[in-house]
Order: structure tokens, then sequence, then C-alpha cells
């Protein structure tokens, strides 16, 4: 009886799919891959477009940051505390560092998707306004001003980092 | 496996979608015939076979052939579809508890002659999901120990005894309706 049962299992074998059923599915499951990745390569594009944006962006906030250094020894009689300029320039040394490093993840290690991409942007604007504002503060002599927009700046520029190390 | 599946996998990894058609047509029977045979009903046998592929085509990136052929990543795809769907119908069915009268009682005496299709499936449809999947795949498709293992995720050793049980259990049913 089990010989006969394991024949009559093979007979199954004999069971095919409607022809015109497979040349529907076949043509719409293939046809729907292509969509899924046109939507995958155009926000691959959009994740390009963003990381070369942040890159350029992080040019310009380095280029601010030496502005500020060279600002600092310039007005350096406006720190009255002693330990202003020391601070002022400790701020400075570890925006750069940040900024180095931000723009060392973002070039080689970390895969970017579009909303981290936006995101960062977004983030590193606040970074720069703050430095531009700090700027204005060093010319106009505010020195409180100054560091209170440096150190919110260096904070953003935490989070950035501390975002791509994946924290 | 089929003629150069290793390269046709790459290329459909790289969105080339005739080399998934190729893969379609070798492959598309019997993942057909497998669900096909587990839910006895051919219209749901065809939504869930394109489901299984359409999956497949999107997840593609994920498969590794690494000691895994793609017919076992294919039925693993299927026997979860099945089990959503089963899910959804909210017809999971306690084997055990089935009313034997389901079977029709001529089926003794067709078992040393033909059982029909339907009958057989019905009769299959009896065992546990993990049974069915390895009588298919033994017997119909005709697959190796090792094969099967890899689709249903046991060891060759636990598909022997999953095979033998699986009879065992065949031959009581069908000893049962034939007092």
């Amino acid at each position: 009886m089990e010989d006969k049962l394991i024949q009559q299992l093979k007979t199954l074998r004999g069971i095919y799919p409607d022809r015109d059923f497979s040349a529907k599915s076949r043509g719409a499951v293939l046809s729907e891959r292509r969509k899924f990745r046109e939507t995958k390569s155009e926000l691959h594009g959009l994740a390009l477009f963003a990381k070369r944006q942040l890159i350029l962006s992080l040019a310009g906030s380095a280029v601010l940051i030496a502005g500020l250094v060279f600002g600092i020894s310039y007005f350096g009689q406006i720190f009255t505390r002693s330990n202003a300029v020391a601070r002022a320039n400790q701020i400075n040394d570890s925006i750069q560092v940040k900024l180095d490093e931000i723009r060392y993840f973002i070039e080689n290690e970390t895969p970017i998707d579009v909303q981290t991409a936006i995101r960062l942007n977004v983030l590193l604007s606040e970074a720069k306004k703050n430095l531009e504002q700090a700027a204005s503060s060093l010319k106009e002599q505010e020195v409180n001003e100054f560091l209170t927009k440096i150190r919110s700046s260096q904070e953003i520029l935490m989070k950035m980092n501390d975002d791509l190390n994946g924290k | 496996m089929i003629d150069g599946e290793k390269n046709l996998i790459e290329r459909a990894k790289n969105g080339e979608s005739q080399a998934f058609g190729i893969l379609y047509d070798a492959y598309q029977p019997q993942i057909y015939r497998f669900v096909y045979i587990k839910v006895s009903h051919k219209e749901e046998a065809e939504d869930i076979t394109h489901q299984v592929f359409l999956n497949a085509w999107r997840k593609i990136d994920e498969y590794d052939e690494r000691g895994f052929p793609f017919s076992s990543w294919l039925y693993r795809i299927a026997r979860n579809q099945v089990i959503d769907h089963y899910r959804a119908k909210k017809e999971v069915v306690e084997i055990d508890i089935l009313e034997e009268t389901e079977l029709e009682l001529d089926i003794v005496e067709e078992a040393d002659t033909k059982i029909a299709t339907e009958k057989l499936m019905a009769l299959i449809g009896k065992l546990s999901p993990v049974e069915q999947d390895v009588l298919i795949l033994r017997f119909v498709e005709e697959k190796t120990h090792e094969e099967v293992g890899k689709a249903v995720g046991k060891t060759p050793l636990a598909v022997r005894l999953i095979q033998h049980r699986a009879i065992k259990r065949l031959k009581n049913i069908l000893e049962k309706n034939g007092r």
C-alpha cells in the first residue's frame, strides 16, 4: 500500500499552472520590479545630491571657523576675562575636529539615505548660521554672544557626529 | 538547479528583469504545484504563487546562495505565504480534530488503484503543514532529503522522520476509512 501511495503522490507532478495566468503573472511581477528599482535609483540620486550639498556646506563651515580663529586673535583684546580666549579657541578647535570627522564619515564610511542627508543638511545650516552670527558678534565685540553662538555650533556638530556614528 | 543559475541570479540582483524572467519560467510551475496541493484551490494557488514571485523579485538582493539553493529559498517564501494566507482567512485547522467523515469512503478502494487528484490532495490536507511540505517535496518534486531540509528548515534526518510519520498517518487515515 505504501508504494502505491507514493506512486499516487508522484502523479501530482502532472499539475501545471494555467498558461494564461502564468503569462499575466510573469508580466505583472517583472513590471513591478522595474517601478521599484526606478524609485530606488531616484532615491539614490537624491541621496547623492544631498550628500554633495552636505560636503559643500562642511567646506563652507570650515572657512567660517578659520575666519573666527583669525578674528579671535585679531580682536583678542575684547576678551576681558583671562580664560575667555582660551575657551573660545578650545571650542573652535573642537568644532574643527568635529567638522573633519563628519566630513570623513560622509565621504568614506557611512552610506547615507535621503532622510539622513536632509536632516544633516538642516543641522549643518543651523550650525553655519550660528557661526555667522558668532562672526558678527566678534566684530561687534559682544563676547558672551560670541561664546554662546560657537558653543551652539559645537553642540549641533556633536549631534551630527553622533548621528553618523549611529549613537 | 537550472543551467547558469548563479549567473542569472546575479543579473537579476542587478535589476535585469529578463534574467529573473528565466528563473520565473523555470521555477513557477513547481512553486504553483506546491501551493496548489497545499491549498486545494486553483484561484487561491494562483494568487499565492503570484505573490511568492513578486516577493522574490523585490527581495532578490537578500538571497544568499551560499549552501542554499534558489528553489529552497522560493519554497520558504511559498510556505510563509501559505501560512499568511490561512492566517488571513482564519482557517487554521486543528488537523487532529478533523472529522474523518470529510474523506469520502470510497477512497480506500481507489487507493489500490488510482486516487483521484482532488481526493489525494484532500488526504494530504489532513496532515500537518510540515508533513505536507515534506511529502510534496520528496515525492512530487523528487527532491533529496537535504534539499527538502533546506526548504523546510530541518535536518535531513528530521526530514526522514517526518516523511516516515507522514506516510504512516496517510495509511492510518485510509485504513480508518476502510473499516
